[in-house]
C-alpha cells in the first residue's frame, strides 16, 4: 500500500514549519517527497539517519525533516557529513545539495569524498541555476541560456554531474528528473543501502528563476521537456552527451533544449569505503604496536621523571651550555641535537632545542641549537655565543664559526671540513664520516659519531645514558649500527690541534 | 572505528604518554594533550609549521581507535571536526595562517551552532604565504575577529612546551563547558622547540564534560537554556538520539527554527552567544605573573615572547637591570583580560607589550590601561625572536603609528 502525502507529512516533517519556502512549480519538494518515500519503504527508524546539506534552495529541505538535520555552510555539506559518518558509522548519512553548492563552491569536497569513498548518499538537486540568489549562471547552466548574471549569453561550459561522479570513482551513480519520481526513489533507496559514496542526481524545475527566462515558464514546461528529451543511459550508447547540461547541449550549441537528457543508472559497483580501509589501518597499527614496532613505537620520550635508572649528570655541572649542530640537510644535525637534549633531560638536566632550516629538504644547511642547564630552566631559547659547535660540512664552519666563544669547543670532521691551524683554542677533530662507514657501512650515522665524541669530551653524562636514548629513538633495524657509531665517537682520541 | 580481530586490546593514551617525561616539541605537546583529554577525532591538512600535530595525531589515533582524516583542504578539516563533535566525540584540527584564513567560515558556523571544537593556529608570518618556517604573532586579531559578524571568541595561548600540553587540555574543557570553538594560538618557534614535557597520569588531569540533555523530548528545544541551571549554555544532544536537533548557521530561535527576519530573535541569540562567554570571563581568564609586585616596568606578552621576557625578569631579579621588570603573561587572549591589565596599570610606571607583530596586542593594553601608565611596544617582525637586549634597550616606536 503506497503511503499518501498526508501520511508522509505527519510521519516525517516538522509540520510547524510548513508551508515551505519553495516557489510554485519548484521541483525541490518533489525530491524531498521521493526521498521520504524511499526512507519509508526501507523501514529503518528515522533516528538512524542524519540529513546534511549546504546552502541554497535545495539545501533548505533538511530543515523540514523531523530528524537530526544539519544545515551547514555553502558547499561544505560533504565534509561535515564525513565527520559525522566516520565518527558514528551506525548513522545513515544523507546529503542534499544543489548544483552550485555541490559542484561549484563545493566541487573539491565532492570529488575527494568520492575518491575517499566515504559512505554517504548524496542527493543532488540540479536546477541548472543559483536559484536562491535570483538565477545566476551555475556550473550546470546549459549553454545558450539567458541569466541575470550573463544577460548577453552564457560563456561557461557546464559540468555533467553524474559523469563527473562516475569518473571520480563513485560506486553508485544515477541521474533522473522529477518526471521520473519512482525511478529516482528507487535510486535513493539503492544509494542509502550502498556502502560507499553514492550519487543520485535529480534534474528539477526552477520555473521562477531559471525557466521563465528560458522558455520553460511552468513546472509543466519542464516536465514536458524532461519526458520528451530524456534518453536512457543504456540506449544512449555513444551518443550520450559527455556532459548532460552538458546533459543538455554540447558547448557552442544554441540548439538547447532540443537535446538529449541522459538518465538512468550510470554506475552500480562495489569499492572499499574509507571506513573499511581505515579499520585495516587501525588494526595494522595495533599489531605493530604489540610487536613493539612500526611507526607508533618508540615514542619520542624519556623515562618517568622519578625513574630510578636516570643517569646522574656530571656533579660539577651547574651552569649553562649552548651547543650548535650544523650539517647539510639530510646529515642528521637536528637529530643529533635532539638526541643530546633528550639524553640531557633523561639525565635530569633542563634542555631546550631549537632548529632552523629552509624549504629545501636536502642540501642546504640545517642548524639546531641545544641549551642545557644544570641549574633550572633556560628561558630565552637562543644563545648569544656558543660553548660548542659541531660542523658536519664546510658550509657550517664558514657560516657559524663566528658564534663560537673564544674558549668554545669546535668539533669537526678533518676529512671534510678545513679549519685554519691555530684558529681555535679547543678544536676536536673526529673523522665522523669514516668512523660512520666503519660502524654502519655508510656515512649516514656520522652525526651520531660526532655526538658521541662531543658528550665524551664535554663530560655531560655517561655513555649508557646516551646509548639508551639512541636505541630508543632510532628504528629497530638501525639500532646496532647507531650504538656502534656512538661508541666509536665516544672512544675516538683525536690529535689536539690548535 | 577500527573494528577487527584485535579489538578490545587497544592501549589507552595513559599507556602511551601517562606519567612520563618527554623531550618534546610544542606541536607534539599539543597532540599529547589532546589525546590525554580524550580527543578522538582529528582532521587536518599539511601546513608548515603545524604539520607535526597532524602527523602525531595520525600516528596515534589509529592505534587508539579514533578517527583521523587528512582532508582535501582546511575548510573540510574544520567541517569534519565539527561533524565529529556532534557525535559527542572530542575533535580538533590544526593549521597555520593560510589555513586558518580558510577555516574562518566554519569557525563562525561552530560559534553559531554552539559546536565544541578545538582549532590550533600555529602562527607564521603573513600576510598570504609569508614566511612558512618562521614564527609570528600576527593572527592576534584574526583569532578574535577572523570570522564575520558579531561574536565572542575564546583564544588560549601557551608560553612553553609544558603549557602547550596543559592548555590543549583546557581548550577541550572550555569548548565542551561553553559549547564553543576554542582557538589554541601558538607560533612557529614554540611549535618546533623542544623542552622537557611532564605528562601526568590521566587520573590527575581534570576533564570537564559537556552538559548532556536532561529534559524530555517533548519539552526539549535545542537552543533553549536554563532547563536545569541558570546557564546560558544550552544542553547538547548528539546525532542519532531521540531529540531530532536541527543545526543551522542561519539565525534561529530556541527551537532551532530559522528566523532570519525577526530582529528580536537575532538580537537575543547573538546576545546570548556573547553572554555565555563574557559572563564567565573570570573562569576563562588565565594568566601568570612574574615579579609583578616589585617591578616598575611591566612586560605584557604571550606565546614565544614570554621566554624573552622571562629572561629579562630573571636578569632583573639578579640585579642586572637598571629598572625592575615584571611580566604579565597572558594565557587567555580572548576574552581579553581587561581587568588584569587595568589593575596593573594602576601600580606600574610603564607597560611594554612585547610581540612578534607590527603592534597588535599593544592596542588592547593601551585601551584597558586607561591612561594610568605609559604604554610602549617592542615589536619585531621577520621571524626572529625578540632578544632580552631588545627589550632592555628598545627602539621606541609610538604605537599609534603601528596601526
Amino acid at each position: 500500500m503506497t503511503v499518501t502525502n498526508e501520511q508522509l507529512r505527519r510521519k516525517y516533517l516538522r509540520e510547524e514549519l510548513l508551508p515551505t519556502i519553495f516557489c510554485p512549480g519548484c521541483g525541490v519538494g518533489t525530491v524531498l517527497n521521493l526521498t521520504l518515500r524511499a526512507i519509508d519503504e526501507l523501514g529503518f527508524p528515522i533516528e538512524d539517519y542524519a540529513f546534511v546539506s549546504g546552502i541554497g534552495c535545495s539545501s533548505r529541505v533538511v530543515g523540514y525533516i523531523d530528524a537530526d538535520t544539519v544545515h551547514t555552510t555553502h558547499g561544505r555539506a560533504i565534509p561535515f557529513a564525513t565527520g559525522i559518518k566516520l565518527t558514528n558509522p551506525r548513522l545513515r548519512v544523507v546529503v542534499f545539495s544543489g548544483d552550485g553548492d555541490l559542484v561549484g563552491i563545493g566541487g573539491n569536497h565532492f570529488i575527494h569524498a568520492i575518491r575517499r569513498n566515504v559512505d554517504l548518499a548524496v542527493v543532488v538537486l540540479n536546477n541548472f541555476t543559483y536559484g536562491m540568489t535570483g538565477g545566476q549562471v551555475s556550473p550546470t547552466t546549459p549553454d545558450g541560456s539567458v541569466t541575470p548574471s550573463h544577460p548577453w549569453g552564457n560563456p561557461e561550459t557546464p559540468f555533467d554531474v553524474a559523469r563527473l561522479a562516475a569518473a571520480a570513482g563513485a560506486p553508485y551513480v544515477a541521474r533522473w528528473t522529477t518526471a521520473h519520481p519512482v525511478q529516482a526513489k528507487n535510486s535513493v533507496k539503492k544509494a542509502i543501502l550502498k556502502r560507499g559514496l553514492s550519487v543520485v542526481e535529480v534534474l528539477v524545475p526552477c520555473p521562477t528563476n531559471f525557466g521563465r527566462r528560458n522558455s520553460l515558464s511552468t513546472a509543466g514546461d519542464f516536465h514536458r521537456w524532461f519526458l520528451e528529451h530524456s534518453v536512457r543511459v543504456d540506449d544512449a550508447g555513444e551518443q550520450r552527451a559527455p556532459v548532460p547540461g552538458a546533459c543538455l547541449a554540447p558547448p557552442g550549441s544554441t540548439a538547447w533544449p532540443d537535446v538529449e537528457l541522459v538518465v538512468g543508472e550510470y554506475i552500480d559497483a562495489e569499492r572499499p569505503t574509507y571506513s573499511e580501509r581505515y579499520a585495516r589501518v587501525c588494526e595494522n597499527a595495533l599489531l605493530a604496536h604489540r610487536r613493539g614496532r612500526g611507526p607508533v613505537s618508540p615514542s619520542p620520550g624519556g623515562p618517568p621523571a622519578n625513574s630510578a635508572n636516570s643517569a646522574k649528570p656530571d656533579a660539577s655541572f651547574r651552569g649553562k651550555l649552548a651547543v650548535r649542530f650544523c650539517g647539510l640537510g639530510g646529515q642528521g644535525a637536528i637529530t643529533a641535537a635532539f638526541l643530546l637534549g633528550d639524553a640531557a633531560v633523561r639525565a635530569g638536566l633542563f634542555a631546550v632545542q631549537t632548529q632552523s632550516y629552509g624549504a629545501e629538504a636536502r642540501g642546504t644547511a640545517a642548524t639546531s641549537d641545544v641549551l642545557i642547564s644544570g641549574g633550572g630552566p633556560v628561558h630565552f631559547p637562543a644563545a648569544e655565543k656558543l660553548d660548542a659547535l659541531v660542523c658536519l660540512a664546510q658550509t657550517c664552519y664558514d657560516l657559524h664559526r663566528g658564534w663560537l666563544k673564544r674558549d668554545g669547543a669546535l668539533f669537526y670532521d678533518p676529512e671534510t671540513v678545513e679549519v685554519p691551524a691555530g684558529k681555535h683554542e679547543r678544536a676536536f677533530q673526529v673523522p665522523a664520516a669514516r668512523l660512520a662507514k666503519r660502524a654502519a657501512g655508510s656515512p649516514v650515522v656520522a652525526n651520531v659519531v660526532a655526538l658521541g665524541h662531543l658528550v665524551a669530551k664535554l663530560g655531560l653524562f655517561d655513555l649508557e645514558t646516551l646509548k639508551t636514548v639512541v636505541s630508543k629513538n632510532v628504528p629497530a633495524r638501525h639500532v646496532a649500527a647507531n650504538l656502534k657509531a656512538v661508541e666509536l665517537g665516544w672512544n675516538h682520541e683525536p690529535p689536539q690541534s690548535g | 572505528m577500527g573494528e577487527g580481530g584485535v579489538e578490545g586490546e587497544r592501549p589507552t593514551p595513559n599507556d602511551l604518554f601517562g606519567n612520563a617525561t618527554f623531550f618534546a616539541t610544542g606541536n607534539e605537546a599539543i597532540a599529547y594533550g589532546a589525546l590525554m583529554a580524550n580527543c578522538r577525532a582529528f582532521a587536518g591538512y599539511p601546513i608548515t609549521p603545524a604539520t607535526e600535530i597532524l602527523e602525531t595525531m595520525g600516528r596515534y589515533l589509529p592505534l587508539l581507535g579514533g578517527t583521523f582524516v587528512q582532508t582535501e583542504d582546511e575548510i573540510a578539516a574544520i567541517a569534519v571536526a565539527i561533524g565529529a563533535s556532534w557525535n559527542g566525540v572530542r575533535s580538533m584540527t590544526a593549521t597555520s595562517g593560510p589555513g586558518f584564513s580558510l577555516m574562518q567560515e566554519n569557525l563562525g558556523y561552530a560559534i553559531m551552532t554552539e559546536s565544541p571544537v578545538v582549532v590550533v593556529d600555529v602562527q607564521r608570518s603573513g600576510p598570504s604565504t609569508g614566511q612558512p618556517t618562521k614564527a609570528a604573532q600576527g593572527d592576534f586579531y584574526q583569532a578574535r575577529w577572523g570570522t564575520h559578524g558579531d561574536h565572542a571568541s575564546v583564544v588560549l595561548a601557551p608560553g612553553s612546551v609544558q603549557e602547550s600540553f596543559d592548555l590543549a587540555v583546557t581548550a577541550f574543557n572550555f569548548a565542551d563547558k561553553y559549547r564553543t570553538p576554542v582557538v589554541l594560538l601558538t607560533d612557529g618557534a614554540l611549535a618546533h622547540l623542544r623542552e622537557p614535557l611532564r605528562v601526568p597520569d590521566q587520573s590527575a588531569i581534570e576533564l570537564v564534560e559537556r552538559t548532556p540533555v536532561t529534559i524530555d523530548r517533548e519539552k526539549y528545544q535545542p537552543f533553549r537554556t536554563g532547563y536545569r541551571r541558570a546557564s546560558k549554555v544550552p544542553e547538547m544532544d548528539v546525532l542519532g538520539d531521540q531529540y531530532h536537533t536541527h543545526l543551522t548557521g542561519l539565525t534561529h530561535d530556541q527551537a532551532a527554527h530559522p528566523a532570519t527576519t525577526d530582529p528580536g530573535v537575532h538580537a537575543r541569540l547573538v546576545r546570548r552567544l556573547y553572554d555565555k562567554i563574557i559572563d564567565n570571563r573570570e573562569d576563562l581568564t588565565l594568566y601568570r605573573e612574574h615579579n609583578v609586585e616589585e617591578c616598575d616596568v611591566l612586560l605584557v606578552a604571550y606565546g614565544i615572547c614570554v621566554k624573552s621576557c622571562l629572561e629579562v625578569v630573571a636578569m632583573s631579579k639578579a640585579g642586572a637591570t637598571r629598572r625592575q621588570y615584571g611580566l604579565l603573561q597572558l594565557q587567555t587572549l580572548w576574552p581579553f583580560p581587561k581587568e588584569v591589565i587595568y589593575e596593573h596599570a594602576r601600580r606600574v610606571d610603564k607597560m611594554v607589550s612585547v610581540e612578534l607583530s607590527r603592534g597588535q596586542l599593544v592596542h588592547k593594553v593601551f585601551e584597558y590601561s586607561q591612561g594610568l601608565c605609559d604604554v610602549q611596544v617592542v615589536s619585531k617582525i621577520g621571524g626572529e625572536l625578540v632578544t632580552p637586549q631588545e627589550i632592555l634597550r628598545p627602539r621606541i616606536v609610538p604605537f599609534e603609528y603601528q596601526a
